[in-house]
């Protein structure tokens, strides 16, 4: 196995840029998921990885071998694409032990090997099937079975379970992170779900316009967005966002919304600015919060969502609409009026104009 | 009120299928119906007696267990058939794999190459006969130029005469091929074979294991269309020899234009043609059943 370096990558379609110098290090063993809307530059990035896209500029590294200039079959790469790509004429069996018949392995090999993959993803029954009479589950199953047999040194997965349907989805998902546990395998994951880029990976790479917008684990990525655009894209339901004015007084600034003052330390970087965008997480909304809160004002519920142990409540707030995620509520109706408390802490503040975060100089927020 | 629509689109479904169906009967069916007719009739133009008699199956008959000339002519069929196919097959796929990709002038050069396929039959034979006239043709030129033909003319030997045929035959249909192979590796799916790259393979193995899997539909379709069209080669032929030097490149469908409209023999035409067409149906039932078996395994 071995570790990935992109290096100032960068891929450009005619006058679209469609990957903008992304620098990224996939540690050995790492589980790196590209997460980003359609059109971002995952699909184009991983396809430069594995060699199908040439690179308009930068340098792709395998461990310390660059492999910019070389062909996909000499990257010792193994790839799952979303539509699974199984050869349709060749068995089960066949597609399997396709690479290692390529590569001219002894028979006995070939059959060993088929009959190990197919142990663990426990798909020894369909090796005779072709793969228009599989299931879709059972045709990812193949497909990552074609990818391991091969061991190589990394694996790519373009957005292998979006053709799934949720409950299988699911269950899918927990098998690639155990089989990534029982590989310990360099796996690079592209996927548009921010569920999936938050349950499988161990570092996420937030893209957006060919950008890379933040690198972190998923917890740093939901906790501590380095700008609007990341903080909106995970979490689900999504982050709030809340317009607000700065005032800035003798010894401090306060950022002003919906009659609430968020009081602000005069260093922080919204001083300088007129307007601010708040973001707070709908888990972090709290309803009814009694005293001793940062900040709460006034709000109306306008739909309860119940969902067993949750409840999703929309609030109106000056025309714009809230989510607050709680504990169960039962007693909330429609066009009530409710108090909103937030905690300080819990308050992340954006520019409004590039929308990147806005971090107090010490490094907490407020 | 609901039989009552029906009926009336019932109608309007027989109304509107009513040319075809004409056009069909008058162009198709009742030709056939008077060629099985005159097969069973003396219908020869140079006998007197018996002429438009019912003779049963003796034209069959003699056909199929007398006649020289018909089974030579079976045989020059089968061997025109047989060589021009499988490079026509061979030529358009190399073409198609070759231009399938973006580039500039990618649609001009497609339809440059498309032209030979597009002129007339009787066009490419005007053309070709210019082009390899032993006097001062451009190509008998070029080829004396170069040591070849200094003794004899490209259609007065047997051997030359049958393969600028199957040459002239080549050129003009490999096209078609790789329009139709272009039109299957269009659209293919990529990502079979980018898998198959990533597999290890090289581009012939590509070609074997993947490309060729997915185009088994498309080459058994190309391949019987253009075999039971290759079959039927009369225009260049009867235009760039006639059949000669004496029956040499004459194949069954010159064998049958010669029998009818040189020799006269309408009924005994009328069953050479049937028999060309049986063969052509019999053939075409066993590959579609060959294939279809290959496809359900």
């Amino acid at each position: 196995m071995s570790g990935v370096r992109l290096e100032s990558l960068c891929k450009s379609f005619g006058d679209i840029t469609a990957v903008d110098n992304v620098n990224l290090t996939v540690a050995d063993g790492e589980f790196v998921v590209l997460v980003g809307p359609s059109g971002c530059g995952k699909t184009t990035t991983l396809r430069m990885l594995a060699g199908l896209e040439d690179c308009t500029s930068g340098r792709i590294f395998i461990g310390e071998r660059d492999v910019t200039d070389t062909h996909p079959k000499d990257r010792n790469i193994a790839m799952v694409f979303q539509s699974y790509a199984l050869y349709p004429h060749k068995t089960v069996a066949q597609n399997l032990g396709f690479a290692l018949r390529i590569a001219k392995r002894p028979r006995d090999e070939i059959d060993r090997r088929i009959q190990e993959v197919a142990e663990i993803l426990d798909i020894q029954d369909l090796l005779d099937r072709k793969p228009a009479k599989l299931s879709g589950g059972q045709r990812q199953r193949v497909a990552v079975g074609r990818a391991i047999i091969r061991n190589p040194e990394i694996f790519l997965f373009d957005e292998p379970l979006s053709n799934l349907d949720a409950k299988l989805r699911t269950t899918t998902r927990s098998e690639l992170i155990k089989l990534h546990k029982r590989l310990n395998a360099t796996m690079v994951y592209v996927t548009h779900d921010q569920v999936e880029a938050m349950t499988m990976g161990d570092r996420i790479v937030v893209m957006e316009g060919g950008l890379v917008q933040q690198i972190g684990t998923p917890l740093e990525i939901y906790d501590d967005p380095d700008n609007r655009f990341v903080a909106g894209f995970i979490g689900s339901p999504a982050i709030n966002f809340l317009d607000a004015q700065i005032a800035v007084g003798r010894s401090a600034c306060e950022a002003r919304f919906a009659g609430a003052s968020l009081k602000l330390p005069k260093s922080h970087p919204a001083a300088s600015r007129a307007d601010v965008v708040l973001g707070v997480r709908p888990e972090h909304l709290l309803i009814a919060p009694g005293s001793g809160i940062g900040v709460s004002f006034q709000a109306t519920v306008e739909t309860v969502e119940h969902l067993g142990a949750e409840t999703l409540v929309e609030l109106a707030l000056d025309g714009k609409a809230l989510t607050v995620r709680s504990g169960r509520l039962e007693n909330l109706a429609s066009g009530q009026p409710v108090e909103i408390g937030v905690h300080l802490e819990n308050i992340l503040v954006f520019d409004p104009g590039d929308g990147q975060r806005l971090r107090p100089p010490n490094g907490a927020e407020m | 009120m609901g039989g009552a629509q029906a009926r009336l689109s019932n109608r309007f479904m027989w109304f509107c299928m009513a040319p075809v169906i004409v056009f069909l009967i008058v162009v198709s069916l009742a030709p056939t119906i008077v060629a099985i007719v005159d097969s069973l009739r003396e219908l020869s133009l140079t006998v007197f007696t018996k002429r438009g008699a019912f003779i049963g199956l003796e034209n069959y008959r003699e056909l199929l267990s007398e006649d020289a000339k018909f089974f030579t002519a079976i045989s020059k069929t089968v061997m025109f058939v047989a060589v021009v196919v499988p490079f026509e097959f061979i030529f358009g796929l190399a073409i198609a794999l070759y231009i399938n990709h973006e580039f500039a002038g990618r649609r001009l050069l497609i339809t440059l190459i498309m032209l030979p396929t597009m002129i007339a039959p009787v066009v490419v034979g005007m053309m070709w006969r210019y082009l390899l006239m032993p006097s001062f043709g451009l190509l008998t030129y070029y080829l004396q130029q170069m040591g070849f033909l200094a003794e004899t003319t490209i259609f007065s030997d047997e051997f030359t005469a049958f393969a600028a045929l199957m040459i002239i035959d080549i050129w003009e249909w490999t096209p078609f091929m790789m329009l139709i192979m272009l039109a299957g590796l269009t659209a293919m799916p990529q990502e079979p074979i980018e898998a198959a790259h990533l597999d290890g393979a090289n581009a012939w193995q590509v070609l074997w294991h993947v490309q060729l899997s997915f185009l088994r539909p498309l080459i058994v379709f190309a391949v019987m269309f253009r075999a039971i069209e290759a079959s039927k080669v009369f225009d260049t032929i009867y235009i760039l020899t006639g059949g000669g030097p004496g029956n040499a490149t004459e194949t069954i469908a010159v064998f049958a234009f010669r029998t009818t409209f040189i020799k006269w023999d309408l009924g005994y035409g009328a069953a050479i043609c049937l028999v060309l067409a049986f063969f052509s149906l019999v053939v075409a039932a066993l590959f579609f059943k060959v294939t279809s078996r290959a496809q359900e395994r």
